[in-house]
């Protein structure tokens, strides 16, 4: 799955940086619309915070929490088809944090 | 009554939801795989549902002022 990804990866950087001949793969098609999700999550985020109205406050939050639930959808179904990779964090960099924040306890 | 930050936006978000309903019913028409296909549709269409709670707020001013 890995591999057939990169394949993919260089071949739509072959086919040209003048953008002609350019397919979107359905890996690319997924990544624009998690885009839009994450852009609208981020607007609405300035919109609550930002209201005056305590009902628009509240329908933005509820609007907010769809678009939540959508990019959740979408970041499953994407990770599910091995187009959305996601790297462990390293154990030595866990160990480090957790002694620096165990010493203020 | 809206503030003028409120009014513009309640603009910006009409804008953004209604290419955002645009874009996914594009997007799926375009992707290959089939539950891709069906969730875009889904998005898409709670985005028109979206335009249309969030619009009442414009209306809604009108009448009051």
């Amino acid at each position: 799955m890995a591999q057939q990804q990169n394949q993919q990866g260089q071949q739509s950087q072959q086919q040209g940086y003048n953008g002609q001949g350019m397919q979107f793969s359905d890996s690319d098609l997924m990544n624009l619309a998690l885009n839009e999700t994450k852009n609208t999550a981020h607007a609405l985020n300035i919109y609550i915070t930002e209201a005056n109205s305590n009902q628009l406050r509240q329908d933005y939050m509820t609007v907010l929490g769809d678009v939540y639930s959508e990019q959740k959808q979408l970041f499953d179904m994407m990770q599910q088809k091995g187009y959305y990779k996601v790297q462990n964090a390293d154990q030595q960099d866990i160990s480090q944090a957790q002694s620096k924040f165990s010493q203020s306890n | 009554m809206i503030t003028s930050k409120e009014l513009m936006h309640l603009e910006d978000f009409l804008n953004m939801g209604q290419l955002n309903v645009k874009t996914f019913q594009h997007l799926s028409s375009e992707v290959q795989d089939q539950q891709a296909k069906q969730l875009f549709q889904q998005i898409s269409q709670k985005q028109q549902q979206h335009v249309q709670s969030i619009s009442k707020h414009l209306t809604g001013a009108q009448t009051l002022q």
